[in-house]
């Protein structure tokens, strides 16, 4: 992929400029976020659900502290965990699925078997039951638990475009040549799928941002530093918040930023899929 | 070849037996153990310890795991899954057939209030494609579709519940009324009923628009449908009769799979509207530490779903005759 096509693509609609932007944005306030406030967020008893002011866009929490400060220190871990679990999913589907698409026989019908399983059993009480039994900390654990509840989708869908992609001639071709299998999986078959798992790269980030955030929604994880999910679980457990129509921003906030996110994924993956599928381009 | 489904099925529900019974087990400082400790810290003796645990989470600590593995088994087999802890002395099978009627309630109706939305919302926008309401839900679809219901829950329950005050914030019905069959109580469930249902509703009914738009434009485009316009046919017939069934097929497995995927998202939409289903007991079981329930309740989830999985291949084998059994699978 040449980033000049790219650019030249998100130029074409507001809306794929729209969505390149929103996630860089929520790139840079990952990064640059907890920067701006290294001594933690200042609170102040004063302040207590303060509507928005110039010091507080928006407004203040039960205990006083800026309601975009939380949004922004937040939005690291929440990102960090969630653009790990993402990878975390890509390499385990993208491996189970390529052996188990490619190799085919006895491999295909145990791992599909297992991937079977993983998809039946309802994710979240799974995610759970072992948020609640294995002490969940620091982004890495919590990526590889959120990557339990989400690899069977992707290796299901690797698997069939193998499948597809091993019909071609040109694998016809390698294999002829006898490039052996693990060259022709990795190296002939791999890169042709490369536009497809780079969307649902970013479509797995936002899952996981879901799946995160409603662990600490439901307070099973233990909470260490401020973060979306934990502002919502504090608006409903701490400060019973959403009962009080004065908390409109500290309840309001995580919620638009996960929207926002979302429809930054959503746009962005439109432009990139019309990058790789050209065919799509209209007029 | 139904033989060899319902075995597969069979295997996965002994599968997820064996995973209930090896978490709660085997974790580190796992809870039969622990409770153990903490009786014998105590001063209870060591016997009325070893009891007081079998009772709570049907395990004998003093026998093999091979021995308490198959007494497990055998117990859940026949429904047993022990005493719960947060309820003291109910058994967890009682507390689940409670809460099991609200969450088939709620997440029924959501299912099929969300698949009609988006099946005739879809088919509209795929039969004209460009025009103002495909403009307009198509992009909306794509942003609500996979928005975690606990994010739209929390929305209506703000807005309708807390700002606008129109409907109740939680509950299954209104305090104030003894469940009876009169008309009072009907409403008072059906109004507590609305917000839980919204919340399904709006983070599903995109997943649906999106598949129904494609495959029917799929559909549109399939050489039987042009004969069957040529043959002058009422195109409202042609719709009705052919273009929505063949669409609406490949759609049906994925009715089936969301039954499971509800089901397990009712924990988040529960818990935030207090509504005595499954979802709502699993997260108090989670927070109190509950595991005998946690065990049962997620050996019930995931035995509800397998069967639902089951049907919804044997159904649709009947649906669609150009599928096998071996297709399928």
């Amino acid at each position: 992929m040449k980033i000049e096509t790219l650019w030249i693509t998100l130029r074409k609609r507001p809306s794929y400029m729209l969505g390149a932007v929103i996630l860089l944005g929520f790139a840079v306030m990952a990064i640059v976020g907890p920067m701006l406030y290294p001594h933690g967020i200042p609170s102040n008893p004063n302040e207590l659900y303060a509507p928005p002011s110039w010091q507080h866009p928006l407004g203040t929490d039960y205990a006083g502290r800026g309601v975009l400060a939380q949004i922004l220190v937040g939005s690291r871990y929440v990102l960090e965990v969630a653009a790990l679990a993402a990878l975390f999913t890509m390499v385990v589907g993208v491996v189970l699925g390529l052996l188990s698409g490619y190799l085919g026989g006895v491999v295909d019908v145990v791992l599909m078997r297992l991937t079977d399983f993983i998809l039946t059993v309802p994710s979240y009480p799974l995610l759970i039951i072992i948020a609640s039994v294995v002490s969940i900390s620091g982004p890495v654990p919590m990526a590889l638990l959120l990557t339990l509840n989400s690899w069977g989708g992707m290796a299901r869908a690797i698997r069939s475009q193998v499948l597809s992609l091993k019909q071609q001639d040109y694998i016809e071709a390698a294999r002829s040549l006898e490039l052996g299998p693990a060259h022709i999986a990795f190296r002939e078959i791999l890169p042709m799928m490369m536009p497809y798992i780079l969307m649902h790269l970013i479509l797995a980030v936002t899952s996981a941002v879901y799946g995160e955030v409603g662990l600490f929604f439901l307070g099973i994880v233990p909470i260490q530093s401020t973060n979306w999910g934990v502002m919502l679980n504090f608006a409903y457990s701490e400060a019973g918040a959403i009962y009080s129509t004065s908390s409109v921003f500290y309840l309001m906030a995580p919620l638009a930023a996960i929207i926002l996110l979302q429809m930054g994924a959503v746009n962005f993956t439109n432009a990139l899929d019309e990058v790789f599928n050209p065919q799509l381009r209209e007029g | 070849m139904i033989w060899r489904r319902v075995g597969l099925a069979l295997v996965m529900i002994w599968m997820t037996v064996t995973a209930t019974f090896f978490i709660v087990r085997l974790m580190p400082g796992n809870p039969a153990t622990f409770e153990l400790h903490v009786l014998l810290k105590r001063g209870v003796s060591y016997n009325m310890a070893l009891q007081h645990v079998k009772t709570l989470y049907g395990i004998n600590l003093h026998q093999s795991l091979l021995v308490q593995y198959l007494q497990y088994v055998g117990n859940a087999l026949h429904g047993n899954f022990g005493d719960s802890i947060l309820y003291p002395d109910i058994p967890v099978i009682h507390l689940i057939g409670k809460a099991l009627p609200w969450t088939v309630f709620t997440v029924g109706t959501a299912l099929l209030t969300s698949f009609l939305i988006g099946v005739s919302l879809g088919t509209v926008a795929a039969y004209r494609r460009h025009g103002w309401l495909d403009r307009l839900l198509t992009p909306l679809a794509a942003i609500l579709n996979g928005v975690p219901n606990y994010l739209t829950g929390t929305i209506l329950l703000f807005v309708f519940g807390v700002v606008l005050g129109w409907l109740p914030q939680n509950g299954p019905y209104s305090a104030a009324i003894t469940p009876n069959v009169s008309l009072a109580f009907l409403i008072s469930v059906l109004r507590h009923a609305i917000l839980p249902i919204g919340a399904y509703v709006i983070s599903q009914w995109g997943s649906w628009f999106l598949l129904m738009k494609s495959s029917t434009v799929s559909t549109l485009g399939t050489e039987f449908i042009v004969g069957a316009r040529s043959y002058g046919i009422a195109s409202s017939v042609v719709m009705r009769e052919y273009v929505a069934p063949n669409s609406m097929l490949p759609l049906f497995t994925n009715l089936v799979l969301s039954i499971g995927f509800m089901f397990g998202g009712s924990v988040f939409v529960e818990t935030i509207f207090s509504y005595p289903g499954i979802g709502y007991l699993f997260s108090s079981s989670v927070s109190g530490r509950d595991y005998p329930l946690m065990q049962g309740l997620f050996a019930v989830l995931t035995v509800a779903v397998i069967i639902s999985n089951l049907v919804a291949d044997l159904l649709y084998v009947k649906l669609d005759p150009r599928i096998s059994l071996e297709d399928a699978a």
